[in-house]
């Protein structure tokens, strides 16, 4: 079997309720006040809180791409170009090195641009017919902004989405690492992408398990979700001297709960598996991670199960914390964003907080952090994404210096 | 064909299945079942599921049946626009102020419908991906299958499937609902192999151009099951995608 080496993380970008750009992400993540106020992109009728992207940092789609326009589309490419950040400039620089065609785009995405087709169903209720700007290909359909950030970018490689609701994103980054090892490919565009939308909104409250306060992940009055919108979107290369430097995504863990279409395994059995098969891949042991970047939805449920499925992979003491009460859940962008945060926290050395936390549940006995650490060594951190389906994913990232 | 594409890897064809509604199709491929028969779901979970799921499955057990494996295995769901008749009620509950939604409806939206419930089915924990590709899906599929196979797994299943659009959002679209399932296997020599999907660099003029009834993007999986209807060691290129730079895939039968 080919291995899976260590692949270095060249570019990335981010685009949430914190702002563009990792640097605001940071800087959020350090302050700990929630970025989440009442829906503003539309009304809905009973109270929620949700994280979105500011429209002022929404850019226009080019003209000729018109067809693939969404607020899906424009969110990526808002983090595509982020100054700062550099990821347009880094592709570019790909395509220099390893042609076009050797670069590819895997992208996840929960909901594309449902939002859009939310509002072709409303004027089709009025007129009979979607309007003329409707383009269900360019818009809805789940490859949509995949093939925009294809056509936008010149890349001629594979491109694909992958949907698996909330681990959508992981499973892109693990897509894109089998491409790369296999040699596919040499670099691929992943992470990420999801926009606000009436369905997810009305569907979670169907659920009755929407916050109706900014949602406080892992905390012991704890009573739902808040949604959030983003885009995470990482450039993943083959190895490469050059890129020593960079962190390094090391391992990926993927399985299935086999139990229910909403509710997680009540022992957590999916989600030891997932992490246990990243840490295999990274070939490293638990005792190795300095930091766990939970799921930590904030529903009562989901967060207990995650706790339960830690306590059978880690030691007490290792260091986490869940970081969607600063976003909202992104849905299919929370893996490429939150692989983002365990990337910060590389780089930085630092292990976030947990937003809107002010008592840890009695039962979670890991060592949950309610603020943020800086001046802290970070080596190795893992990122967990689990999703509708009983789809679990974990990501390792780390340093790849021996 | 590129050059790492001839000197791949090759993957086995261990058993396929399908689902159609037009019989004839299915006999002519060798196929004797091409109706739906989710009977691999229990009672209960069969009526929670759409029909687009139960397609999905039924094809998924077929293949599964033929290879004579356990289903406890990875999977990978491809579908371009996956459960579009729950999103179609669900978007005119939605503008018509039909609250609250329903509960099933919501959870049976996402992409990776139909491998959740695979999961649940089978008992299988295994890693089950949905992803989409529009044209290219069975091509991508394909290429995803082989590169887990390369490096994750020893075996895997692979589904497409599509169902029937709404004609209001896409008038020219008139797919039927179908879906196409193989089981593939890294190991195995002496069945039908595949080597890694690739996509020619230029348009080959010699290349008729293909175009799938309705541009149903599961229809894509015809040819290469047309050539599993052959016998003998030949070696061909069978078309995966359509367009007039298609993916291509290189296909030894034993």
């Amino acid at each position: 079997m080919t291995q899976l080496p260590p692949l270095p993380i060249t570019a990335c970008s981010v685009a949430s309720a914190c702002g563009l750009g990792t640097r605001s992400l940071y800087a959020a993540l350090l302050d700990g006040k929630h970025r989440l106020h009442p829906p503003r992109l539309f009304d809905i009728d009973f109270p929620a809180w949700c994280g979105e992207v500011a429209d002022e940092h929404l850019p226009a789609l080019r003209p000729s791409l018109q067809e693939f326009s969404t607020r899906n589309a424009r969110i990526a490419l808002a983090a595509i170009n982020h100054p700062d950040d550099g990821l347009r400039n880094a592709l570019e620089q790909a395509i220099e090195r390893y042609g076009a065609h050797r670069v590819g785009v895997v992208l996840g995405t929960s909901t594309s641009g449902i939002y859009e087709t939310e509002n072709a169903y409303a004027f089709l209720e009025a007129h009979g017919h979607v309007p003329a700007s409707y383009n269900l290909p360019g818009q809805h359909i789940w490859v949509a902004t995949a093939r925009f950030l294809k056509s936008e970018l010149g890349l001629e490689g594979p491109c694909y989405v992958i949907s698996t609701a909330c681990s959508s994103s992981s499973k892109a980054l693990a897509s894109a690492q089998r491409l790369i090892a296999t040699g596919v490919c040499d670099a691929v565009l992943t992470g990420g992408v999801d926009s606000l939308c009436r369905l997810t909104l009305y569907g979670f409250k169907s659920l009755d398990i929407m916050s109706e306060q900014p949602c406080a992940p892992l905390d012991q009055h704890r009573n739902g979700i808040s949604l959030g919108e983003g885009a995470g979107l990482l450039l993943l290369e083959k190895p490469h001297d050059a890129f020593s430097d960079c962190v390094h995504l090391l391992g990926c863990g993927e399985s299935s709960d086999a139990h229910h279409m909403s509710a997680p395994h009540p022992e957590g059995k999916g989600a030891v598996i997932a992490m246990r098969e990243a840490l295999t891949q990274a070939s490293i042991r638990a005792t190795d991670i300095d930091y766990v970047n939970l799921h930590a939805t904030g529903t009562v449920l989901n967060d207990r199960v995650e706790m339960l499925a830690m306590g059978q992979v880690f030691d007490p003491d290792v260091h986490c914390s869940g970081t969607k009460g600063l976003t909202g859940h992104t849905l299919g962008a929370a893996g490429g964003i939150e692989t983002i945060i365990t990337w910060l926290s590389l780089r930085h050395g630092f292990r976030p907080g947990t937003c809107n936390l002010k008592q840890v549940d009695a039962a979670f006995h890991c060592n949950i952090q309610r603020d943020s650490e800086t001046d802290v060594p970070v080596a190795i951190t893992m990122n967990n994404n689990f999703g509708f389906g009983g789809n679990n994913t974990s990501v390792i990232l780390g340093w790849n210096h021996d | 064909m590129t050059d790492a594409a001839a000197q791949s890897t090759p993957v086995a064809i261990l058993g396929s299945g399908l689902c159609i509604p037009d019989e004839d199709v299915a006999r002519a491929l060798g196929f004797a079942d091409a109706g739906v028969d989710a009977s691999i779901l229990s009672p209960m979970l069969r009526r929670r599921t759409s029909n687009a799921t139960r397609v999905a499955i039924t094809a998924a057990g077929r293949a599964v049946a033929a290879a004579g494996c356990n289903p406890g295995l990875p999977a990978i769901f491809v579908s371009a626009v996956g459960e579009m008749q729950v999103t179609d009620k669900l978007c005119r509950s939605i503008t018509r102020q039909e609250f609250p939604l329903s509960p099933t409806l919501f959870h049976n939206s996402v992409h990776n419908t139909a491998a959740g419930y695979w999961s649940m089915a089978t008992g299988s924990m295994a890693s089950m991906q949905a992803m989409g590709a529009l044209d290219d899906g069975f091509a991508l599929g394909l290429l995803e299958a082989w590169c887990q196979l390369q490096t994750v797994t020893e075996r895997v299943l692979l589904v497409v499937f599509d169902e029937t659009m709404p004609l209001h959002l896409l008038p020219d679209y008139a797919w039927k609902t179908c879906a196409f399932a193989l089981v593939l296997d890294r190991d195995s020599r002496d069945r039908p192999l595949l080597h890694q999907p690739f996509q020619p660099a230029v348009t080959d003029p010699d290349l008729p151009v293909t175009e799938f009834p309705a541009r149903n993007p599961a229809m894509a999986c015809l040819p290469l099951f047309q050539a599993l209807r052959q016998v003998g060691g030949a070696k061909q290129q069978v078309v995966l995608s359509s367009g007039t730079r298609p993916w291509l895939v290189e296909m030894v039968m034993p």
